[in-house]
Formats: structure tokens, C-alpha cells, sequence
């Protein structure tokens, strides 16, 4: 899901590292000493996340935990996902490092929709746990799709939807598990 | 604090440097009539059924469209001398370039087959664009990248943690 470099125009894709950098700045300010454990650990866990390859439909796809990230973090979520997609694109050629930021926005905005989901507090947890899980990975191949499309690149995006569908219903299931584990050892970790 | 992050920022960059070339791989065996390309990330793991473009030197509109097979392989056959660029996108984000140059040697490989001679492959290599050999030989196991960028995280929370702590002792 990390988009390389020479995909994307290069004057869009600075352009993007700049608007990630300001959301840095305004999703970071005022964080408290009590949230960077929690991001610390969640980055790690973001970072790992991505290397568990699952071969399906001729290629292969991985778990991104965005919507997880957007349940424990909020909206401290941003400066997390835009450190590890650094570090994956430095450390694992994960995307390129021009693309860190249209990489991040991505995601990002996958994140920032779970926890908009997450605090519907009128629905039941459990749906709200599994659709933002789901709407994690969808914002992302979604955002993804129509940048490759724009770019003239890609094999569309009902390719990538129908490859991403199925890891979004698996996401959504184990950010369930995952949210239930929480409520049951430490319920504050959840925002 | 100030030397932690010095620190970190030159090992980063040392380490980057070294496996900057593991996203895509291509090895070019060019053995007349045909060139084959072998895409893959590392040797166990190859582009399937990534999408293929082959550009003839000097045309920007493809001379073939295709996929890898399960292998990662992709062949085609050039008819002109000149830089052959193939294009490998497996639409999942992963997308990269190699240049194919095709000599006379290469055609000349004809002449012996037709003189029912043995045909030798021309040359084998390992091509990417604008990216060193030797950087490409450097294969740092999976564990110790793994190791190291949470090493990063972890530091970089420490630091953070620091900082912060350091505030709110001073405001106190």
C-alpha cells in the first residue's frame, strides 16, 4: 500500500510532504507525556505490521492496523503513521522517501476516519470496532486507487478494491479482537 | 541529547544507504532471439503476474504489454539495437524501471544459430536503474532491519519522553 517514488508527480508529492508536515504539527501539539508510551508501542507495532505478507490473488497484500492506530491513538495517530512509513521507507524500501507524505496522508486519513467512526458512541462497540477497521484500509486503497489512476499508473481501481476488500473485512475482524482484548486487561488504552 | 539524535540520524542514513536498492530487483539475461527479464523483491519472493511495459529506444508508445509469470519472468523480443526500457508495476504501489541495452553483438548471436551452432547468451547481469551493483550484493537479514527500525522507534520515544519529562520538571 506504500506508493514508490516516480509514481506521482514530484511536485505533488513535496506538496504533500508539507501538508504532512503541518498535520505533524496539529495533530502532535500539546501531547501529553502519558500518550507517548502508547505511540511508541503503537509505532512499533505499525512498523512490524506491514512486513507479515499474506500471498492472495497473484501478488500479496498486509495488514496495516490503521484503523487500530485510529482507536488507541486518535488523533495523535498522524505523527505515528508519518514516523513509521519513514522508517519502512528508509529501512525496508517501502514506498519511497519522496512519498513519505502522500504515503502518510493516506493512511492517515484511513486512521482519522476509524477514529471518527470510533466515536459514534451511539452505535454498539463491536460495530463500530469492525467498520473501522475496515474503513482503516479502505480510505488508504482508496485514496491510493485514484492517485495511480490520476497518475496514469495501476491496474485501476476496482483491481485494487477487489484485492482489498477481503484484507479490510480481515482487518475490521481482528481490530474487534483486538479492541475486546483491551476493554478486558486495560480498558483506558482505548480512546 | 543533541549527539542521541546526531547519532541516530547518521546510522539511518548509513543503514538506508546500504538497502536502498531492495525494492524491486531485476537480473536481464538477453540470449538472441529473446531478452528476459526477471523481476522480484528478493529471490523467494518475485513479482507475480506483475504488469509489464516494453518501450523500443526512442518510442514512448509500448512495443508489448504483458505479465510476469508466477516466476517473475517476462520475455520479449527486441528487433532494433538501442535502450530497451521495461516498466514492471505489480499495482500495489510497487513500480520501477530498467533499461535493457540491446548491441549488434546481441544479433549477432543469429548468425550462429542459423549456422547451427551452439547460441551463447550474450551476457547476464543484474540491471536497475541508477543503482549500483555492489549496493545491490549488500543483503542485510530481514531480522537486524526489523531490530533496527524498532531500535529508531523506541529511541526516538525515549527522546521525546525525555524532552517532555524535562518540560515538566522546569514548569514545576
Amino acid at each position: 500500500m506504500h506508493i514508490a517514488d516516480g509514481i506521482i508527480d514530484a511536485r505533488i508529492a513535496i506538496a504533500a510532504n508539507a501538508v504532512a508536515v503541518a498535520a505533524i504539527y496539529v495533530s502532535g501539539r500539546k501531547t501529553t507525556i502519558e500518550e507517548i508510551p502508547k505511540m511508541g508501542i503503537t509505532g512499533a507495532a505499525l512498523f512490524v505490521a506491514s512486513l507479515v505478507h499474506i500471498p492472495f490473488a497473484g501478488t500479496s497484500v498486509h495488514p496495516g492496523l490503521y484503523g487500530l492506530v485510529g482507536i488507541i491513538l486518535g488523533k495523535r495517530a498522524f505523527p505515528v503513521i508519518f514516523t513509521v512509513v519513514l522508517f519502512q521507507s528508509m529501512i525496508f524500501q517501502h514506498g519511497g522517501l519522496l512519498s513519505v507524505g502522500i504515503n502518510s496522508i493516506n493512511m492517515g486519513a484511513g486512521a482519522f476516519a476509524a477514529w471518527l467512526i470510533w466515536r459514534q458512541q451511539a452505535l454498539p462497540e463491536y460495530l463500530r470496532a469492525v467498520f473501522a477497521g475496515f474503513i482503516g484500509i479502505i480510505i488508504p486503497v482508496l485514496l491510493m486507487a485514484t492517485e495511480f489512476q490520476l497518475s496514469g499508473y495501476g491496474r485501476g481501481i476496482l483491481y485494487l478494491f477487489s484485492i482489498y476488500i477481503l484484507a479490510a473485512v480481515v482487518e475490521g475482524v481482528v481490530t474487534l479482537s483486538v479492541v475486546k482484548f483491551f476493554r478486558r486487561i486495560k480498558s483506558d488504552i482505548l480512546t | 541529547m543533541i549527539k542521541s539524535i546526531f547519532l541516530c540520524s547518521v546510522m539511518l542514513l548509513v543503514f538506508s544507504a546500504n538497502t536502498m536498492a531492495h525494492a524491486i530487483r531485476f537480473e536481464v539475461e538477453k540470449h538472441y532471439p529473446a531478452v528476459t527479464v526477471h523481476a522480484y523483491f528478493t529471490k523467494t519472493s518475485p513479482l507475480v503476474d506483475a504488469y509489464v511495459e516494453v518501450f523500443s529506444p526512442g518510442n514512448e508508445e509500448a512495443f508489448q504489454k504483458g505479465h510476469t509469470d508466477k516466476h517473475g519472468f517476462f520475455t520479449f523480443r527486441p528487433d532494433e539495437n538501442g535502450n530497451w526500457k521495461v516498466s514492471v508495476d505489480d499495482g500495489m504501489g510497487h513500480f520501477d524501471r530498467v533499461t535493457v541495452e540491446v548491441s549488434d553483438k546481441f544479433f549477432m548471436n543469429e548468425e550462429s544459430i542459423k549456422a547451427e551452432e551452439p547460441a551463447k547468451a550474450e551476457e547476464t547481469k543484474i540491471v536497475s536503474d541508477d543503482k549500483p551493483e555492489e549496493v545491490k550484493q549488500a543483503e542485510i537479514p530481514l531480522i537486524y532491519r526489523i531490530i533496527f527500525g524498532l531500535s529508531l522507534i523506541f529511541g526516538l520515544t525515549g527522546i521525546i519522553y525525555g524532552i517532555k519529562a524535562k518540560q515538566l520538571l522546569k514548569n514545576k
